[in-house]
């Protein structure tokens, strides 16, 4: 991370509760400028919540969310104009017209792309002259994505923006992205579960887990910190068998598969020597490191 | 900033039902100028009468001479002069077409009033000045004379030339030597229902004039007080002769009727017209683009803001058309849109109450002190027979009070509305807010169930399982409460036929009480507390358990464990009952309101037992509706056979209710009937329970 660049949203000690169930509990984040965030949790680890509080569509219970140096709740116009979202439930005038909802839109910017909103309506194949109402649920995701990006905002935020698109359309959707945020003035932070997307376009990765930020870092230094070491031990290891570090151990006799997290040359091997074992070290993808942190 | 507010002036019109409610609006305001309570044809009336101060006729003259150079086309003339001699000699062509000719002004000789002559088709005629001797025979000869208003008619006119109109229907004669002479006469007009006789006093009549006016054949309607002159009538004179004439509908003035009549359509229209722009701003604010738009609040406002006032304007401007006084007309434009205002405020208020388990809150006790009591006074007056009482300014304090108290809650309502984005947002979380889709429902309920996440579409029905055993598992009724508000959708279809249905039974449910004659305060009160039963006790509750069943919602329902059935039902109708407490508080609320009436009208107190009765009946029958509802199949024998069932049943109670205020009115012979009619559908009701508790598989 940068540490020059500006920080667009900062969140402190932020805490969400509905009634007494406490769905965020100190989340501290701090996403600069240019980064492209995937944000990662199981259902229910409190994304949706999170991208809320840092919109301003729900209030913190506790603690902060800045957006562009603004209490997120009391948003300027200005800061407002220069952000685009798109939620997980999206709704849309079904009674308009796809070029209506486009107008709609646009008269609140200053600055809409009206090309790029007629170029991305060609690419993804919608017609101006069809109405929303019936649009299926992967079209009006499209629309929606059109029309959060078409006054080019420095900030973007989905919930989950692909969950309802065909492959071929997300693969357009990525690429559409990738091409927006090139320049790195633009920030994303984004939810979603495909993994093999957040890995194709994403900067940075945060991990939320049980209502806290577990992971936050480039997507690099991640895939550098968690390994999946393999060992083979001259006898069998035993039931209390573990590294310091360790996400998870699956122990089998003599065989063993561990997640580490943060693994040092040295302690590869102190293991060797100690078990007089052979050891493997893995890469391991984003859903792997996502399964390892989850215990899966 | 234009291209923005054209946008969403777009997105308001865009939407069929709010250009056919607008439409709608409008044709029915100018009905209600156009439509006059007599039994005229609505356009001679309002080519005629001074008596009704409508708009004039196409043609207007200021002097007879003009009349000469009238287009034999012409259907209606006003003639403004008194300057006759000059116009003479009267050589009219003639004018066969005319047929209404209102006259100020003074016919010197029978042979200016020989014009009449020329005009065969007459059907209206005015003349507002002394009758010249023995001319009404002029006048006798336009056969086909339905209107007559004379200023005065002396006895040395020819009164029994009037026999000879048979087909008068309203007769107005301002002032009169002989009463008892022309009583005498109209006993022979086979088709006059109406008659207008602001002098002399009715209340000197005898014996032997009461016979005489009984005896007119087709007589209606009586009006004893005119416009401008003549004796004012209390309201206990005019239930005494209405008492000597019981065929007959006795009111104080036409004026009074005509005002009535005006305010009904204009707080009908008002009602539907604002009700339509408050379910579309809150579509507006329903979504989360309502938070990230920028200047998108300010925008949404602006328009709905601008249709009220320039309604508010509209509507002043036709009540005070109609005689009313300016504050009442104020008052009455200003108290729909401020209702809507501040339901508006409280559903969303109450979907956030919601959130946090508690339906009843103070909040809402005030909301219903500060706004509903003032309106429901106001709107309680307006189903008041005699509408001097509030609309003619008779009571300045109140009309102005009301007046401050409907500016007063908008302004409030409004202070609130930059907050609603917020409140939607804050209720989406848990729950969803009004307006949300079956779809949303699904998400929220997935949310709830907290362990199925995915893609729409791929499981919606064991997610929708999951949902709902997680809330049975719960046994919480907080969550059932959630799931019934979930329930609450407001798609643009349902809010309208909701308002449609709002509007629609309290016009009829009025209309046919007044036929049978109910036109006074407490009557009028009774009929605004059936009607808040109606809307809010029966009407809202099993629309959403039809909603929830026609968009097949309770789809979860057949999924469940049958143990987990009943807990389901139970919960559910719970859940019911709470969302009916704030209702309950306002059905008290109205009690208080008739009970202080009640020092106006000689309301006896035993009545408050009986809607005590009515309002627990009526709460009671919604829960047997709602089993049915969820129960038989196919859906369509419930939603046909329903509106009959419960029509009976609050016509019956209504009635009930009104055989209390006004026994001299109240037939027992229909009322026992009735009530024995609700006690057999009741008793049905729980039959039908019984059975269908077991189709539910809850026993």
């Amino acid at each position: 991370m940068n540490a020059t660049s500006q920080t667009i949203i900062q969140t402190q000690h932020l805490a969400k509760e509905f009634g007494t169930k406490r769905v965020l509990q100190d989340v501290n984040l701090a996403i600069p400028q240019g980064a492209i965030v995937g944000l990662l949790g199981t259902n229910g680890s409190g994304k949706s919540t999170l991208l809320k509080c840092i919109l301003g569509l729900l209030r913190c219970s506790q603690g902060s969310a800045r957006v562009y140096g603004e209490n997120a709740w009391d948003l300027s116009a200005e800061s407002k104009a220069r952000l685009g979202y798109v939620p997980q439930d999206i709704r849309l005038y079904p009674w308009m017209l796809v070029r209506q909802i486009i107008a709609y839109t646009a008269a609140f910017y200053p600055r809409w792309d009206f090309k790029l909103t007629d170029r991305l309506l060609e690419e993804w194949h919608l017609s101006p002259t069809d109405l929303v109402g019936p649009l299926s649920q992967g079209q009006a995701q499209k629309l929606a994505l059109i029309l959060a990006l078409g006054h080019r905002p420095e900030l973007l935020i989905f919930d989950e923006p692909v969950a309802s698109l065909d492959p071929v359309a997300r693969r357009e959707f990525l690429k559409s992205l990738l091409e927006i945020t090139q320049d790195e003035r633009h920030t994303v932070l984004f939810s979603t579960h495909i993994t093999s997307d957040l890995e194709r376009v994403a900067s940075h990765v945060a991990v939320l887990r049980h209502g806290q930020i577990e992971f936050f870092d480039e997507l690099d230094v991640m895939k550098d910190k968690v390994k999946r070491l393999r060992i083979s031990a001259a006898e069998d290891l035993p039931p209390q068998f573990a590294i310091p570090g360790a996400l998870r151990t699956e122990i089998d006799g003599r065989r063993a598969l561990v997640a580490v997290c943060d693994l040092h040359p040295h302690m590869v091997e102190e293991l060797k020597s100690k078990w007089h074992a052979d050891i493997s070290v893995e890469d391991l993808n984003l859903e792997d490191i996502f399964l390892e942190l989850h215990h899966a | 900033m234009d291209q923005r507010l054209y946008q969403v002036f777009l997105t308001y019109v865009q939407r069929w039902q709010l250009l056919l409610t607008a439409v709608l609006y409008v044709a029915v305001s100018v009905a209600a100028v156009c439509i006059g309570p007599l039994q005229m044809s609505p356009s001679t009336l309002r080519k005629v009468s001074p008596t009704f101060p409508l708009p004039r006729p196409l043609k207007k003259f200021s002097d007879l001479s003009e009349l000469e150079r009238t287009s034999d086309s012409t259907r209606s003339v006003f003639v403004s002069t008194n300057r006759l001699q000059n116009s003479k000699p009267i050589t009219l062509k003639q004018l066969p077409r005319l047929s209404s000719l209102e006259i100020l002004g003074v016919f010197q000789s029978g042979d200016d009033m020989a014009i009449l002559r020329s005009m065969p088709n007459l059907q209206a005629f005015s003349y507002s000045s002394n009758l010249p001797w023995n001319c009404l025979r002029y006048v006798a000869e336009a056969q086909d004379l339905r209107y007559l208003q004379l200023l005065a008619l002396k006895p040395d006119q020819g009164l029994s030339d009037l026999r000879r109109l048979q087909k008068l229907d309203v007769l107005e004669i301002r002032q009169i030597e002989d009463y008892r002479l022309l009583f005498n006469e109209i006993r022979h007009l086979p088709n006059l229902r109406t008659l207008i006789l602001p002098g002399p006093k009715a209340t000197t009549f005898q014996g032997a004039d009461w016979e005489q006016l009984r005896s007119v054949p087709r007589l209606q309607y009586l009006y004893l007080e005119g416009n401008i002159d003549g004796p004012e009538y209390t309201r206990i004179e005019v239930d005494q002769i209405q008492q000597a004439l019981p065929q007959v509908k006795v009111r104080p003035s036409p004026v009074n009727d005509r005002r009535t009549r005006v305010w009904t359509f204009i707080a009908f229209a008002s009602m539907l017209a604002s009700g339509v722009l408050i379910m579309q701003l809150q579509t507006h604010f329903a979504h989360v683009q309502s938070r990230i738009i920028p200047n998108y609040t300010t925008s949404h406002l602006l328009v709905p803001i601008v249709f009220w006032t320039l309604s508010t304007i509209f509507n002043t401007v036709i009540l005070w058309y109609a005689n009313c006084s300016f504050a009442a007309s104020l008052a009455g434009s200003l108290i729909v849109p401020g209702l809507y205002w501040w339901l508006t405020v409280a559903m969303l208020r109450s979907a956030k109450i919601q959130n946090q388990a508690s339906t009843f809150s103070p909040y809402f006790t005030a909301m219903m002190c500060f706004q509903v009591l003032p309106n429901s006074v106001t709107l309680s007056s307006f189903f008041l027979g005699d509408i001097d009482w509030f609309l003619s300014g008779r009571q300045p304090v109140l009309a102005w009070g009301i007046t401050i108290a409907s500016v007063i809650a908008p302004a409030m309502a409004l202070r609130r509305i930059p907050r609603l984005h917020s409140l939607y947002a804050e209720c989406s979380a848990g729950v969803p807010p009004l307006g949300l889709s079956w779809k949303a429902w699904n998400v929220w309920g997935k949310n709830l169930a907290g362990s199925q996440e995915g893609t729409w579409g791929t499981r919606l029905r064991s997610r929708r399982s999951a949902a709902l055993d997680s809330l049975l598992a719960t046994r919480n009724p907080t969550e059932t409460s959630k799931l019934w508000i979930a329930g609450n959708e407001q798609s643009g279809w349902q809010l309208c036929m909701r308002l449609l249905m709002m509007g629609t039974a309290a016009f009829l449910f009025i209309q046919v009480f007044r036929l049978l004659g109910y036109t006074d305060p407490t009557g009028g009160a009774l009929l605004m507390l059936s009607a808040a039963g109606i809307i809010y006790v029966d009407i809202f509750p099993l629309a959403q358990v039809i909603v929830w069943r026609r968009r097949r919602s309770l789809l979860g329902y057949e999924l469940l464990r049958p143990s987990n059935r009943q807990d389901f039902v139970r919960q559910l109708f719970a859940a019911m009952a709470r969302d009916q407490r704030p209702f309950l508080v306002l059905h008290l609320l109205w009690i208080v309101v008739i009970w202080q009436m009640s020092t106006i009208t000689h309301l006896p107190p035993w009545m408050i037992p009986g809607i005590i009765c009515f309002c627990v009946f009526r709460g009671l029958s919604i829960y047997a509706y709602a089993l049915l509802v969820l129960a038989v199949k196919p859906i369509w024998i419930v939603i046909v056979c329903l509106p009959i069932v419960w029509s009976l049943l609050s016509f019956s109670s209504a009635y009930l209710a009104l055989g209390c205020t006004r026994p001299e009115n109240w037939s027992p012979t229909i009322a026992i009937p009735l009530f024995l009619t609700g006690i057999a559908f009741a008793l049905l009701g729980l039959v039908w329970i019984r059975r269908y508790w077991e189709r539910l598989e809850l026993a």
